[in-house]
């Protein structure tokens, strides 16, 4: 859920991804050295603990349960004869 | 004093997020009118036969797609991703999926299916961790790149992100970048299927050992067929499985050697728990529901209450395969440059060559 993942985090951390965003442009070097992806730069954060990585792993763990209770409720309700076949479009 | 414009957010969100379910079932409904009428419509025209080709993953794919360009251009399509919830509907659409194969099918294939995913997640997390290195790629996003291109994806990707501590931005590009290569795998694979002539169940476990997110594995495999969908699905829901074992093994890695952290033996057994996908137990669940339901009151009245279930299944999926459409987005790869591109497309070579030999391996003269 890539999408809904990036709206999650802006939603979290909004000033964070424009922070990343002025670092991208106002650096000298071309995109293909951004900070995010060299060795040496990953020390500076390799303390920084990402909060929105966290609170989008805990949305993801919640649709697991969600979507097995969902699943397996409606399969009851199907075999049950509760929800007829013809209401299933 | 600030509470009252935070809820005001909150509440504005939940809308947004609510109109975006809307606009994802309003699509899949015309996905379904589509899919079950189009072929009736047009036959005898010369349209006619493509249309009795096409599949259901074809029109959700491509209508998700044209509301995605529809909703940037209006500007709202950021405000309705929240709705776009594809692992969620993915996920209850392969729990129904458990109910249509029958649980001896599942042990079965489970070795065959285990040994698959222990070498492939092998192979191809340690190819892309060392390419990774080589190209001077931050030990976070290797590990992204890693369990992303191995294993299943995004959730693989953001189970990864907790596990190493990354950033949100890697987090994005990661999950950009998995799209970006599931989406044409969903339609290139059943192609390379046909052209190779492989038996269904072969395919099943090449397409379920290569493309990365679990919803392009149910399409591409409903494309090939029913029996290749069914061991895409298991080869798949092994690898998931097999994500908390990752995880945890990522996060002792980068506790002890990147951080040196000492406090890493605690609660490994609790978080190997949280980080396990749950809908793996519904999809079992589900089985041995339906097989025992099958024994019980016999195979002639549960088959129309079985075919119930497939459709519901259906109606999922097609939901997911829209959302996979209107979440996609390009702009994070603009910014990540061609090195960590390079990375996964190489990966994801070696995963089609690698998954392909294994798949013909292990699953050649396999009987669902």
């Amino acid at each position: 859920m890539p999408a809904a993942v990036l709206w999650d985090l802006e939603e979290v951390w909004p000033s964070r991804r424009q922070h990343a965003h002025d670092e991208l442009c106002s650096s000298t070097p071309p995109p293909s050295t951004l900070s995010l992806l060299t060795e040496t730069e990953s020390t500076v954060s390799s303390s920084d603990d990402d909060p929105a990585v966290g609170a989008a792993r805990r949305t993801a763990l919640n649709e697991d349960w969600l979507a097995t209770i969902v699943g397996l409720v409606l399969l009851l309700l199907v075999l049950a004869g509760v929800i007829p076949g013809w209401l299933i479009p | 004093m600030t509470e009252a414009p935070t809820t005001r957010t909150t509440a504005s969100s939940t809308s947004w997020a609510i109109g975006g379910v809307a606009v994802v079932i309003a699509i899949g409904a015309l996905v379904r009118l589509l899919e079950q009428g189009l072929p009736a419509w047009t036959e005898g025209t010369a349209f006619g036969d493509v249309a009795a080709a096409i599949e259901y993953p074809v029109y959700a794919i491509v209508l998700g797609l044209i509301g995605n360009v529809v909703l940037t251009q209006l500007g709202v399509r950021d405000r309705l991703a929240g709705g776009f919830r594809t692992e969620f509907f993915i996920k209850t659409g392969l729990v129904l999926l458990g109910a249509s194969i029958n649980f001896s099918v599942i042990v079965s294939a489970a070795g065959p299916a285990i040994v698959q995913a222990l070498l492939l997640i092998s192979i191809v997390f340690g190819f892309t961790w060392w390419l990774g290195g080589r190209l001077g790629l931050d030990d976070r996003l290797r590990a992204l790149l890693s369990t992303a291109v191995s294993i299943c994806g995004v959730s693989a990707a953001i189970a990864a992100a907790g596990a190493v501590q990354a950033k949100k931005e890697q987090l994005a590009y990661t999950a950009s970048m998995v799209v970006l290569f599931a989406l044409p795998s969903i339609f290139l694979l059943p192609l390379a299927v046909d052209a190779l002539g492989l038996a269904q169940p072969v395919a099943g476990a090449w397409i379920g050992g290569n493309i990365d997110t679990t919803a392009a594995v149910s399409a591409a495999g409903a494309l090939v067929g029913e029996e290749a969908l069914q061991i895409a699905t298991i080869v798949k829901t092994t690898q998931n499985a097999l994500l908390g074992v990752v995880a945890v093994a990522l996060t002792a890695w980068f506790a002890l050697r990147v951080e040196r952290r000492a406090d890493i033996g605690r609660g490994r057994g609790r978080e190997l728990w949280e980080r396990f996908p749950k809908f793996v137990l519904g999809f079992l669940a589900a089985s041995i529901i339906a097989t025992v339901f099958t024994a019980v009151v016999g195979s002639a009245a549960a088959k129309p209450l079985i075919s119930s279930v497939n459709d519901l299944r259906t109606i999922f999926l097609i939901l997911a395969f829209v959302s996979i459409g209107l979440e996609f987005r390009v702009a994070p790869l603009k910014e990540v440059g061609w090195r960590p591109v390079g990375v996964f497309a190489s990966a994801t070579a070696v995963n089609l060559v690698v998954g392909l030999g294994l798949a013909v391996l292990l699953f050649s003269g396999f009987g669902a």
